[in-house]
C-alpha cells in the first residue's frame, strides 16, 4: 500500500516537474508542431520493451535493413523490462533522456502526449494512416487526425474454456457465451454444479467488460467519465451476485489479486478472455489444463466489439534527429516488416495489408493456431474497439478500487458506480 | 535454563511453535526449490499439490543461464555490492563516529535531518536524482548506480549507536596513554565495534544487492544490469516459464545467503548490542 502511495506521489511528482518545464532536454519541447523533415542520416537510438532476447534476431535484420537502405544512418538498439517500464519512461522524459525511437504500450504513451513529448504522427505520417487497422490508429491518437505513435504489433482476445470443467458443470454441449452477462450466468451454472468459479473479474479488465456492454467510459473530448448507465449498474449488480454465490474465485477480488491466468491454470476458473499469446504460459506451467483447453470467439464480439490492445511506436520530440527516427518508426511498422514479426510469434499486425496474408486464416491446427484465426478475424472485421485514451492506468485503477466495493457487496452497484464517476471527473479535470 | 526443568509438555510446545516457524520462512522456499526442480510435463501451479518432483532435472538452472546472460548480471550485481559494501562501511563508520562521540554545534539536528531523510520513500527523489546524477555525467554507470546510496541512514544509526556504547573511560585511557585522535579511532575504538561492522556489510550488501528501480532507470545499456532487473527478462508477455524463473530467482539469492553465513557470528553480537565485551 506504502508503495503504491509512493509511486502516485511520484507520478504527481513528474507531472508536475514536466509541466513546469523542468525537463532538460535540448531539443525543442513545444506543444506545437516540430519539423520533421530532413535527411534520413546520423545516429539514432532505439528502445523496445521486452522483446529480447526472442526477437533479437528479426529486429537486428530490420535495423540492418533499415541501415542498409539509408547509407550513412546507424541504429542503437536497447531492449528494456516491460515490468516498471512506464517508471523508468517517465523519469527518462523529466530528464530528457528518452531514446530517439521508441516502442510503448498505450498506457505509457498517453501521458506522454498529453503533455506533447512526441511527435503528432497524425501529420508526420499522414500519408501511412489509411493503411493502419482502424482501432489500432484509435488506440493511439487523441482526437482528431493526430496521433502520438505508430500503432505497432496488436493484441486482442479469445475466450478460453476449460472443458473438463464444463462437462462437470454439464455444459459440455451447451452455445458458448457471447458477451459478459451470459457469460456471468453460465458461471452461476458451473459455481452451483462444481464449487468452482466461472471467470475472474480483473482490474486491467474491468474497463473492457463495460465497453463491451457499450457503456462508453469517457465522454468524446475525454473531459467527463461516463460509467454509470444501466447496462453498468445491471453487470455490477450481477458480479455481486455471482461473488455471492461462489461463481469468483475466493478472495480474488476483495484481496491482493492472483493473475488470472492463474486461478485458469489452476482450474478454479471455467473461462479466460485473454490474448492467444497466454496459451504457451498456459502450457508450459499447466500442461494438464492446457490439454483441455479449447477456445472460442472472444465474448461481444458480434455485438459492441471486444478489446484490442497496441504497442505504439513513438518519437519524441526532443529527439536530435528527427529525420531519421521518423523514418525508422515507419520503416519498423511497414506492412512487410510486421507480417514477419507477426509471423514468429504471438502479437498481431497492425497494418490491415499484412493481415490477409494466409498465415491468418489457417483453419485447424493447435491452439495457437486456432487463437490466431479467431483474433485475425476479430481485427479484419472490424469488431474490435480502441480503448479511449483518457481511459489509462489511472483510470482503470480508480474504477475498480470503487467496483470492488460493490463486487464484494459493502456497497450497493449503483453508489459505487456514482462514487468512481466522482472520483474519475476529479482525475481527468486535474489533466485539463 | 536447566534442561530438566522444562516439563514434557513445554518441550513438545516449543518443538510445535519451532516447527510452525521454520514452515513459514522456509515453506516457500521449499516450493520454489521444488518447482525449479520440475520437468517439463508437470504441472506448477495449485496449493501443494506435488510438492516432491515426479521427473526433477537440473535443465530448468542451464537454462536460466542460456536464455538470459545470468552470469553477467550476476557479475553486475557483485560489482555494485562490493563498491555499495565498501562506501557503506566508510562512510557509516566516520559518519557514526564523529555523531556518536565528537562534541560539535547542531549534532542533534544533523542526526535529526539524517532521520527525517530515512522517511523519504526513493521514488519521491528519483527524478531529481536522476538529473544530478545526469548532469555528472555518471548515467549508465557502475559509479551512477552506487553513488545515491552509498551510504544507508540505518548504518549511520547502527555505527553511532555502536560508538555511543564504548565506555568514556576507554577513551581517557587511550589519550592518557599518549594516543592520538587518529590512533584511538583505529586502536582502540574500531576493534570495540567489530559487531556493528558485520551489521552494516550486511545491510550494504542487501541494500545494494536488492536494489531495482534505480539501476533500471539509471543504466541505459541492458548489459550493464543488476542480477534483479535481468531477471525480469524471464517473464514476459511471450513465455513465462515459473520454473526457470524458479531456478533464477534461488540463483539470485546464493549471495546475499552466502554473505550473511560468513558474517552470522559477529552479526548476532553486533545485534545483542553489547559490542563490549565484559
Amino acid at each position: 500500500m506504502a508503495r503504491r502511495r509512493a509511486f502516485r506521489l511520484f507520478t504527481a511528482a513528474v507531472g508536475a516537474l514536466a509541466l513546469a518545464g523542468c525537463g532538460l532536454g535540448d531539443g525543442p519541447q513545444t506543444a506545437g508542431g516540430v519539423d520533421t523533415s530532413g535527411e534520413v542520416k546520423g545516429d539514432i537510438t532505439f528502445q523496445t520493451l521486452q522483446l529480447s532476447p526472442t526477437f533479437d534476431g528479426y529486429l537486428r535484420g530490420v535495423i540492418a535493413e533499415f541501415e542498409k537502405q539509408h547509407p550513412g544512418t546507424k541504429v542503437t538498439w536497447t531492449d528494456i523490462p516491460s515490468n516498471s517500464a512506464a517508471r523508468k519512461t517517465n523519469a527518462d522524459a523529466v530528464a530528457g533522456s528518452l531514446p530517439d525511437v521508441v516502442d510503448l504500450d498505450t498506457g505509457t504513451l498517453a501521458p506522454l502526449a498529453r503533455k506533447g513529448l512526441v511527435v503528432d504522427m497524425g501529420a508526420a505520417a499522414d500519408d501511412l494512416k489509411a493503411g493502419f487497422v482502424e482501432s489500432a490508429w484509435k488506440s493511439v491518437s487523441f482526437g482528431g487526425s493526430s496521433a502520438s505513435a505508430l500503432p505497432w504489433y496488436l493484441n486482442t482476445p479469445v475466450l478460453m474454456k476449460n472443458s473438463a470443467l464444463l462437462e462437470q458443470a454439464g455444459l459440455a454441449s451447451a452455445p458458448d457465451p457471447t458477451s459478459y452477462p451470459e457469460l456471468v450466468e453460465a458461471s452461476a451454472k458451473i459455481a452451483a454444479a462444481t464449487g468452482k468459479a466461472g471467470f475472474q473479474p480483473t482490474q486491467l479488465g474491468f474497463h473492457t467488460y463495460l465497453r463491451s456492454l457499450g457503456v462508453p467510459l469517457v465522454n468524446d473530448q475525454g473531459t467527463e467519465a461516463v460509467v454509470r448507465t444501466p447496462e453498468a449498474i445491471a453487470f455490477v449488480e450481477s458480479l455481486a451476485k455471482l461473488q455471492k454465490s461462489g461463481g469468483i474465485p475466493a478472495d480474488a477480488v476483495s484481496a491482493q489479486q492472483r493473475g488470472e491466468i492463474e486461478t485458469f491454470q489452476e482450474g478454479q476458473t471455467a473461462y479466460l478472455e485473454t490474448g492467444g499469446s497466454r496459451l504457451k504460459i498456459i502450457q508450459q506451467n499447466a500442461p494438464a489444463v492446457y490439454a483441455r483447453t479449447t477456445l472460442t470467439k472472444p465474448l461481444a464480439v458480434n455485438g459492441k466489439g471486444t478489446w484490442v490492445v497496441a504497442h505504439g511506436v513513438a518519437v519524441p520530440k526532443a529527439s536530435k534527429n528527427l529525420p531519421t527516427a521518423v523514418a525508422f518508426a515507419k520503416f519498423l511498422t511497414s506492412a512487410d516488416n510486421q507480417l514477419a514479426l507477426a509471423k514468429q510469434s504471438s502479437v498481431f499486425p497492425s497494418t490491415a495489408k499484412s493481415l490477409e496474408d494466409a498465415f491468418f486464416t489457417a483453419e485447424g491446427g493447435d491452439l495457437v493456431a486456432q487463437a490466431r484465426a479467431i483474433s485475425a478475424a476479430s481485427l479484419k472485421n472490424g469488431t474490435t474497439n480502441a480503448t479511449p485514451a483518457a481511459v489509462d492506468s489511472e483510470f482503470t485503477t480508480a474504477l475498480w478500487s470503487s467496483v470492488q466495493r460493490a463486487i464484494v457487496g459493502e456497497v450497493p452497484a449503483d453508489q459505487a458506480l456514482a462514487d468512481a464517476e466522482t472520483k474519475l471527473n476529479s482525475i481527468l479535470k486535474a489533466r485539463q | 535454563m536447566n534442561e530438566q526443568t522444562v516439563s514434557r509438555g513445554e518441550a513438545t510446545l516449543r518443538w510445535v511453535l519451532m516447527l510452525l516457524a521454520s514452515a513459514v520462512v522456509l515453506g516457500p522456499l521449499l516450493w520454489q526449490l521444488s518447482t525449479a526442480l520440475k520437468g517439463p510435463g508437470e504441472s506448477t501451479t495449485g496449493f501443494l499439490s506435488g510438492l516432491v518432483p515426479s521427473d526433477p532435472t537440473l535443465d530448468n538452472f542451464t537454462t536460466a543461464f542460456t536464455q538470459i546472460p545470468l552470469a553477467g548480471y550476476l557479475a553486475n550485481s557483485a560489482g555494485i555490492a562490493a563498491l555499495g559494501v565498501t562506501t557503506n562501511l566508510l562512510l557509516a563508520t566516520l559518519t557514526g563516529y564523529a555523531l556518536a562521540r565528537i562534541p560539535f554545534r547542531g549534532r542533534n539536528l544533523y542526526m535529526a535531518a539524517l532521520l527525517a531523510t530515512a522517511a523519504l520513500p526513493f521514488e519521491v527523489i528519483l527524478v531529481s536524482t536522476l538529473l544530478v546524477t545526469r548532469n555528472l555525467g555518471l548515467q549508465d554507470t557502475l559509479l551512477g548506480v552506487v553513488l545515491p546510496q552509498a551510504v544507508s541512514i540505518t548504518s549511520i544509526f547502527v555505527m553511532r549507536q555502536a560508538f555511543r556504547a564504548i565506555p568514556d573511560e576507554l577513551e581517557e585511557a587511550a589519550t592518557i596513554d599518549g594516543a592520538g585522535p587518529v590512533r584511538t579511532f583505529l586502536g582502540i575504538m574500531l576493534p570495540n565495534v567489530k559487531g556493528s561492522l558485520a551489521v552494516v556489510t550486511v545491510l550494504g550488501f542487501l541494500d545494494s544487492w536488492d536494489h531495482f528501480i534505480w539501476p533500471l532507470v539509471v543504466l541505459s545499456s541492458p548489459d550493464k544490469y543488476p542480477v534483479n532487473v535481468g531477471v525480469q527478462y524471464l517473464s514476459g508477455a511471450f513465455s513465462a516459464d515459473q520454473r526457470v524463473i524458479s531456478a533464477a530467482a534461488l540463483v539470485v539469492i546464493v549471495p546475499p545467503l552466502l554473505v550473511y553465513l560468513l558474517l552470522q557470528r559477529h552479526v548476532f553480537s553486533g545485534l545483542a548490542g553489547g559490542a563490549l565485551k565484559g
